[in-house]
């Protein structure tokens, strides 16, 4: 069954009363595929990642996960935020425990520590959200995201925050974290490097209003990739061309 | 509702004083003030001391003028006879300063706990729903300026008697902070706490206590130190109006007897207990203000 369309993003448009957001998207990702959204901020890309996390109902067409509707947000979603969304009254075993707890129900702590020790915050799990860096916070968002083991993860511009350096950082360690559980992920982002070095396909959108899926661009790289090789790496430099000429010639913004 | 008090972040105690130390914080920091060698506390607690001096001196000129007030070193005397036995007991209408104080801080406490028992929930619910909010907004406006005291005739009328009056007139002046400031909290959850919950897909239950009550809790705590504050400078005029044991009747029962130096003794009393009771809530603001 539905391994090479887990999940469907069928003619989805979106509406805010007037404003038309997004005219028929149509997208499928394969079980274990990474697909990054790209576009220019306002096209409509984080929309339509809320509307796979059910924050949002389309106005028209449907999304299907492993041949079942999404009708509103669910467990079956990790969701990471941009801005760690870490409950700064829990510490980072108690944010993560709180997603374990919600789908499973025995073996929390066990799941809750593995959860930690994925993303190497082990030793952190007694310390609250103020007492960890900015990288630290999105891990642990990473981490409740990933310990419900969810059918897909949807990763919200997820390194926006953070600083070049632990961008990077982070960005190897989520390469490592998807290749060892094998997870299908969604993820927006404004990063062409990013988007490239991490995805198994790269979905451009036009602008806004009315945001279209523009081109899609296939990352036929083997993995484990290595950035500082790939920087070099003449396909590696071709696709990141075509994704930087999408974005500059086709879809320049003219603010 | 105007009005929006800010949570409490911060260790200083009252808004101004906060301004206040910051200030001093500036300055010391800057260039303006001449560094002193000694630790800073010590400074700072040379200016408290010095402060609290100038004003017994002030007091000693006041008192040397004539009049009736009493000499500071009088009201130390008495202030000694007086705490020497503070829980003595003779009869309704003569007991221990202690007594008085206690009656009165029963009162705060019985009023305040039925205030809170009310206006926390009735916040929640204002903060929730934006028509009930819209409902309460005109009667909360109108009432909430008018002084407690007005409604103490009304307390006489509907219990007959002073004690449960005076109680009535604690709720009503506790509720308002209780209310607005709980309500404000509740609208101010961020978004960003509340899609956790949704894409967690949480449970009501779980929302109000992992997310609601703890994102709304430095704000009830602001509302109870505001209410509590309002509720101990009432309690005092209350009583002066009701009677009965309490430190309130105490201030007015020693001015029939004119006994100036008691008078003195009670407010010193009263401040005294008001600070108290401020700062254990500053702690308790504290405790529960997430570094985030």
């Amino acid at each position: 069954m539905g391994a090479e369309k887990y999940l469907r993003i069928e003619g989805v448009g979106m509406s805010f009363g007037t404003f038309n957001a997004l005219s028929r998207i149509d997208l499928a990702a394969r079980k274990g595929e990474f697909v990054s959204l790209i576009g220019h901020s306002g096209c409509g890309k984080s929309t339509l990642l809320n509307l796979v996390a059910g924050l949002l109902k389309p106005t028209s067409g449907a999304i299907i996960l492993a041949e079942r509707e999404v009708r509103g947000p669910g467990p079956d979603r990790g969701v990471v935020f941009q801005n760690h969304s870490l409950l700064p009254w829990l510490t980072c075993y108690g944010n993560v425990a709180l997603a374990v707890e919600r789908v499973f129900s025995d073996g929390v702590k066990e799941r809750t520590q593995a959860a930690l020790a994925l993303v190497g915050l082990s030793h952190a799990r007694d310390r609250f959200p103020h007492q960890i860096s900015g990288g630290m916070k999105q891990r642990v968002g990473i981490a409740r995201a990933l310990a419900m083991e969810p059918k897909v993860l949807l990763l919200d511009e997820p390194f926006g925050a953070l600083d070049a350096l632990t961008r990077a950082t982070l960005q190897d360690e989520l390469m490592r974290i998807v290749e060892r559980t094998g997870s299908t992920v969604v993820m927006v982002t404004h990063d062409v490097d990013e988007a490239v070095l991490l995805s198994d396909r790269v979905v451009m959108m036009t602008n806004g209003p009315a945001a279209r899926i523009g081109e899609v661009l296939e990352v036929k790289l083997a993995r484990p990739r290595q950035r500082i090789a790939l920087a070099s790496d003449a396909r590696f430099v071709s696709l990141r061309t075509r994704v930087l000429k999408f974005l500059y010639e086709k879809q320049l913004v003219t603010t | 509702m105007s009005a929006v008090p800010v949570p409490l972040r911060s260790t200083a105690a009252h808004p101004a004083a906060e301004v206040l130390s910051r200030n001093i914080e500036a300055k010391t920091a800057g260039t303006g003030y001449r560094r002193t060698a000694a630790p800073d506390w010590i400074v700072r607690a040379t200016a408290m001391l010095l402060g609290l001096l100038l004003f017994g001196l002030l007091w000693q000129v006041v008192a040397k003028q004539g009049g009736r007030i009493p000499e500071p070193a009088m009201v130390w005397q008495a202030a000694l006879r007086i705490f020497a036995d503070p829980f003595y007991s003779k009869g309704p209408n003569d007991q221990g300063i202690g007594w008085n104080v206690l009656r009165s801080l029963e009162r705060v406490g019985i009023g305040f706990g039925m205030a809170a028992a009310v206006g926390i929930p009735l916040g929640f619910m204002l903060g929730r729903w934006r028509f009930l909010s819209d409902m309460a907004a005109p009667v909360v406006a109108l009432l909430r300026p008018v002084s407690p005291l007005a409604w103490l005739p009304i307390g006489l009328l509907l219990f007959k008697a002073a004690n449960p009056a005076a109680i009535y007139v604690i709720f009503i002046c506790s509720l308002w902070p209780m209310i607005i400031n709980t309500a404000v909290g509740v609208r101010q959850v961020p978004q960003d706490y509340l899609n956790v919950a949704r894409v967690l897909n949480l449970p009501e239950w779980k929302v109000f206590t992992k997310i609601l009550f703890p994102a709304v809790l430095p704000y009830m705590i602001t509302g109870v130190r505001l209410s509590i504050g309002v509720a101990w400078l009432v309690i005092v005029a209350a009583e002066m109006l009701t009677g009965g044991v309490g430190i309130g009747f105490w201030v007015w029962d020693e001015w029939n007897n004119l006994k100036v130096e008691h008078i003195i003794i009670a407010i010193i009393t009263i401040g005294v207990v008001g600070l108290a009771l401020e700062q254990a809530l500053v702690l308790l603001a504290r405790r529960f203000s997430y570094g985030c």
